[in-house]
Parts: structure tokens; C-alpha cells; sequence
């Protein structure tokens, strides 16, 4: 996949993984404290579903949002698994469905979708990874539906927020004559 | 710049791949047990080891951070329904979580990508992870660069509505992210660097006694962990 990708497209996608990260190290810490399941996904949503959209707008491939999350998962794997895992699933899971969906990210539609979809994914994996890991006490914590929802609904809010400003900040980028694909 | 300051803190680091693989698996053995004592004993054993093999002062600094922590969420879990065992559980698990993270702070990226081509990594994926490690703290710089900008203008973080701070930070913060990888790709392009897998490897990283004895030691730990209440039963 990385190979049918350019030299200059591996580095754009390296470079905003790193923004992805630079982003997490930010705004998780303000957030980590509170005993809310998912929070780490909904705080950084907005910053995600836009420098994703802006990734995807930059480099049409099928794969580009794959990278750029195992990129960031294979950072966090220095630290453990579990994060390495949650990205590369919800990361393939959002590919495979906006690929099913588009065939490919030639719309911007299917760049919304893909850079929209991602982070409420990761709360699904990571609770589904929470679950199984933590035990039964643990698992019947967090599938609480009053718990999931609301963290779902506004992490995918927000995630969709931050795609849409990213396709209309991708796009005056593109007139600006800064982003080319 | 903060990893930096974490690497300043371990003389001799052990191999990158070796501190992967042991968070890896510390962490997979933490969580696969279900008991507390178990679990402290393990994760007061893992200190231990840390301290042997001198990261000992990493160890105190991220114990200042975590320990806290992970009281304060154990205490929550032991409220919210997980009684004084749950909460253990959590304290437990999060001291862990702190402990396997503090092998990703000594990891140095460079030699990261070095041991990663050695084990046969595409050269792409090595490089990819080494921008994406080495960008991070230019990214921040570059953000913090904006934000003094906007201060010079009259503009707070705090007080500034938000479609103003999209135009003042997001955009300039973007542009400069484009122009960051151009450059970058440009400045590969002309050393030219191709991601031919048959390019050697400046400097091998080697396996030193050292990762030798923190590997036995981590074994050692586990067994006595899984096998002293097999053996009790």
C-alpha cells in the first residue's frame, strides 16, 4: 500500500500524523483525569476529522487514512498495544467503509465520510478493547449505553465538525494555490 | 524536546526493538491478570527492574505523574461500583500503563529506525516514523511561533472567538505543515534517497549485555508472578 504511495506523499502523510500526535499530547492531558469512558477520543475530534480531511484532500489514495493512523498507532505502540490496536482497526474499519461506500476518495464526500467517521470508530474499538481486557466488572462498566451515546454522538459531531472545516480550509488552500494534489 | 529531557535521564538506553517488545508484553501480562496482589506484586517487580537497570531516575520522575494518578481513578472505580478490589485493579493497571510508557521515552527515534531496518523494514516505514517522531517537537514550536504572532497582534488564545482563531492559527499552523513536508521531501529527493530496501544501514544497533539481562529478568519476573499461585493451588 505505502508503495504505490509517492516519496513526497509519505512525508506530507508522516508530517500530519505527527500533527495528530502533537495534537493528542495537548489536548489529552487536560482531559485524562476524568472518569468518562471515550473522552480521550471526543477531546481531540475536532483537530482529527480536520487535518485528516486535509490529508485525504491532498492525497486521493485508497490507503492515505490507513497510513496516516498506523503512523500515529505505530508512535503509540512504543507505549502500548492497546493504542497501536485501536488506531489501525478503527482506521481500517473507516477505510473499508467509505471504500465500500465511494470505491475510491476522488469525491469530497468520501473524504468527509473517511476523516468523519474515524474517531467515533476508535470509541467503539477502544471500549470493545476495554471490554474484553478488563474483565467482566470493567465490561459492564463501559457498555453501559448511558455512558456510550452521548460520548458516541459528540465525538462524531465533532469529528464531522472538524472533516467539514477541513474540506473548506483544504479547498482555500487549493485556490491559494498551497495544496496540491 | 521533552523526550529529550527523559533520554537525558537513562545512561545507556536498552535496543529500541527490545523496549518495544518488553512494554509490549509487560503490558499484555498486566493485563491478562486478574488479581490485585498479583498485579501490584508484578508491576512493584517491574520497578525493580527498572531501577537494576538504571533507569531508576526516569523511574522517580514518572512516578510523580502516574502514582497520583492512578490513585485518584482507583478511588473513582472503587466509588463507581468496583468496591476496594476493582480499585486496586485500576491503580494497578495504570501504574503499569506509566511503567511500559517509560520505555517508549528512552527510545531514541533514530536508532528506532536503524534497529527497524536491520530487523527488514521497508526503508519507506523506518523514515515515515522517523519524521513523524522528529516532527512532533517542530510542530510545536511552530505553534507556539503562531500564538506569539497573534499575541503580538493583540490576540489571546483565551479570548479570541473561534472563526478568528481558525484564521489566525489553523490556517497559517496548516500552511506551515505543507511547507514543512515540501521541504522536507525536497531535501530527501536531491540526498537522493529513493527507499531502495538495499540501502545499508549507517550504523547497525547492537544487542548488549545489558538487554540481555533486563530480558531475563523480565522473564524471570513473569514466571515467578504466574507460577508462585499455580504453585500454591
Amino acid at each position: 500500500m505505502i508503495a504505490r504511495l509517492t516519496l513526497r506523499d509519505v512525508v506530507f502523510l508522516a508530517v500530519v500524523a505527527a500533527c495528530l500526535l502533537a495534537v493528542s499530547f495537548l489536548v489529552v492531558p487536560l482531559v485524562i483525569s476524568l472518569p468518562i469512558p471515550g473522552i480521550r477520543s471526543l477531546a481531540p475530534s475536532p483537530f482529527y476529522g480536520l487535518l485528516l480531511a486535509v490529508a485525504l484532500l491532498k492525497v486521493r489514495q485508497p490507503g492515505t487514512l490507513f497510513v496516516v493512523v498506523s503512523l500515529v498507532g505505530l508512535v503509540l505502540l512504543m507505549m502500548a498495544w492497546v493504542m497501536f490496536a485501536v488506531n489501525v482497526i478503527a482506521g481500517a474499519l473507516a477505510e473499508l467503509i467509505v471504500l465500500a461506500v465511494f470505491r475510491s476518495y476522488q469525491r469530497n464526500e468520501a473524504v468527509l465520510l473517511a476523516a468523519g467517521l474515524y474517531m467515533p470508530l476508535t470509541v467503539l474499538v477502544s471500549l470493545g478493547i476495554g471490554a474484553v481486557v478488563g474483565g467482566p466488572t470493567i465490561a459492564q462498566f463501559l457498555m453501559n449505553p448511558w455512558l456510550i451515546v452521548p460520548v458516541l454522538g459528540a465525538t462524531a459531531l465533532l469529528s464531522f465538525i472538524g472533516a467539514w472545516a477541513g474540506l473548506r480550509l483544504g479547498q482555500e488552500l487549493r485556490v491559494a494555490g498551497v495544496l496540491r494534489a | 524536546m521533552f523526550q529529550r529531557l527523559w533520554l537525558a535521564s537513562v545512561a545507556q538506553p536498552l535496543h529500541p526493538l527490545l523496549s518495544v517488545a518488553c512494554a509490549a508484553v509487560a503490558l499484555t501480562f498486566g493485563l491478562l491478570l486478574r488479581d490485585a496482589t498479583t498485579l501490584l506484586t508484578f508491576v512493584a517487580g517491574l520497578g525493580l527492574i527498572f531501577m537494576m537497570v538504571g533507569y531508576g531516575v526516569l523511574l522517580a520522575r514518572i512516578a510523580r505523574i502516574v502514582i497520583p494518578l492512578a490513585a485518584l481513578i482507583g478511588v473513582l472505580a472503587a466509588l463507581f461500583g468496583g468496591g476496594m478490589s476493582g480499585g486496586l485493579m485500576t491503580f494497578g493497571r495504570i501504574n503499569l500503563l506509566g511503567l511500559t510508557t517509560a520505555f517508549a521515552w528512552t527510545i531514541d527515534p533514530t536508532q528506532l529506525a536503524r534497529a527497524l531496518r536491520q530487523a527488514g523494514a521497508p526503508p519507506l516505514v523506518a523514515l515515515s516514523l522517523l519524521i513523524t517522531v522528529r516532527s512532533i517537537p517542530t510542530l510545536v514550536g511552530e505553534a507556539v511561533r503562531i500564538r506569539d504572532a497573534m499575541r503580538v497582534r493583540g490576540l489571546s488564545l483565551r479570548h479570541t472567538p473561534l472563526r478568528i482563531l481558525y484564521r489566525a492559527l489553523v490556517v497559517p499552523l496548516l500552511i506551515r505543515v505543507l511547507t514543512l513536508s515540501e521541504s522536507l521531501a525536497l531535501a530527501l529527493e536531491t540526498r537522493a534517497f529513493t527507499g531502495d530496501p538495499c540501502a545499508t544501514i549507517y550504523r547497525p544497533v547492537a544487542l548488549h549485555g545489558r538487554d540481555y539481562a533486563t530480558l531475563a529478568l523480565m522473564v524471570i519476573l513473569m514466571s515467578g508472578v504466574a507460577g508462585v499461585p499455580w504453585l500454591c493451588n
